[in-house]
């Protein structure tokens, strides 16, 4: 990532921050070509034997894509939330690669709650989750992007709450709600 | 759900969502069936939200990317594993060189004092994840030792916690093991350094005894 890049990403964050919209959709590609390629070489020490974060993964994106000389937390919640948007489409888009792929046919099933205490693995379906956070985005936009931070960045309550410049108790409602709602959502399909 | 939603019903649910899981959950039935005062239809969409949150419980605990990455890697599962590491270490050395993401003040030089007890004398080599140190004990008569440290390239971010695991536990078994064949482990070292980004990073320095002076039979 050059350095010009470094800034372009800082100034955009600043500008998104500032409440320009557009600055989030300009931030997009340029986050994406970072993530996307990190995200592989994370794929292939996950192979390797290594655990993998995502928060570690958006976070080396940031360290790379953002001028670090003039940082500050909510430069980081923001940058998140890009990325959120950013994983969200790596994540979905791959699904649905697999779903058309000529070995595969069958959906992707996310495994979730992978840690070795846990006996029973639930699973999500990403394509169908993707489509009930599109029709939760239309009754209630903030508790879906609070859903894509938290799921597709593993963000926390309270670097949410700083996007959203809300409590984290009502981030923390707002997650409740969505992730019922969501989970109906895609049980009624 | 094909009802188009009012901003203001949508409310109305949210609140009376909240409000039941405040209630104790033999009271919910009935202070639902009184707030929603004969309509029917909303009483149905907060029960089918609170039966889908029990429902829902952890099936979003965690997030997304880990599954992902699994699916990655079954797709690629041709080449080894150990293919996969050796290639990644020279990634991480190549991409992660610059200075937020790699602990250069680790790097130990002569005349370095580790610890303040461990006087670094010069490097003695070098293998696939250690760099190793000769040093002396200035606690102990400058007794020779043997400093091991994770060599730098698999020190990035997302690896370190990894490997610092794997690394004292090698140390902490070495350090029950009291065999002449055996190099024994002394102590372990933290280093910390802050990052500018906020955070610090860490790493661990085994000390072990020199083979070459540890004793009779080497």
């Amino acid at each position: 990532m050059s350095t010009s890049s470094t800034h372009e990403v800082t100034k955009l964050l600043l500008a998104w921050r500032q409440g320009d919209e557009t600055a989030f959709d300009r931030l997009i590609p340029l986050v994406y070509r970072e993530l996307h390629h990190l995200a592989k070489r994370y794929m292939r020490r996950e192979r390797a034997g290594h655990t993998l974060q995502t928060t570690a993964l958006v976070n080396e994106a940031y360290l790379h894509l953002v001028d670090c000389g003039n940082v500050q937390w909510q430069n980081r919640a923001h940058f998140f939330a890009v990325a959120a948007r950013v994983m969200r489409q790596i994540l979905v888009d791959y699904a649905r690669g697999r779903r058309s792929d000529k070995r595969g046919g069958q959906e992707l099933h996310v495994a979730l709650d992978e840690a070795a205490e846990v006996p029973q693995a639930r699973s999500v379906d990403l394509i169908a989750l993707d489509d009930a956070l599109q029709s939760l985005a239309r009754i209630d936009l903030r508790k879906s992007r609070v859903v894509e931070m938290r799921f597709f960045a593993g963000l926390t309550l309270e670097e949410i709450a700083e996007v959203f410049k809300v409590s984290s108790r009502t981030v923390s409602r707002d997650w409740e709600l969505a992730q019922a709602w969501l989970y109906r959502e895609m049980s009624n399909r | 759900m094909s009802v188009v939603m009012t901003t203001e019903r949508w409310r109305q649910i949210e609140r009376l969502f909240h409000a039941a899981l405040n209630c104790d959950a033999n009271q919910r039935a009935e202070f639902l069936a009184s707030a929603c005062a004969g309509d029917d239809e909303l009483l149905r969409e907060v029960n089918s939200l609170l039966v889908a949150r029990d429902k829902a419980k952890g099936v979003m605990a965690e997030n997304a990317f880990q599954a992902y990455a699994r699916e990655i890697a079954a797709d690629n599962a041709e080449s080894t594993p150990s293919e996969a590491l050796r290639d990644d270490s020279q990634n991480a050395i190549s991409e992660l060189s610059t200075e937020q993401h790699l602990p250069g003040s680790f790097a130990l030089s002569p005349g370095t004092m580790l610890g303040e007890r461990y006087l670094i004398e010069r490097k003695i080599g070098r293998g696939g994840v250690g760099i190793v140190f000769l040093a002396r004990d200035k606690r102990l008569h400058n007794a020779a030792v043997v400093i091991k440290l994770l060599a730098e390239g698999l020190l990035d971010l997302e690896n370190r916690a990894w490997f610092e695991k794997k690394f004292r536990q090698e140390v902490y078994a070495l350090a029950r093991i009291d065999h002449p064949g055996v190099v024994r482990a002394l102590d372990v070292l933290e280093r910390r350094r802050p990052l500018r980004a906020g955070g610090d990073v860490r790493a661990s320095f085994a000390v072990h005894a020199h083979a070459d002076l540890a004793g009779p039979g080497l």
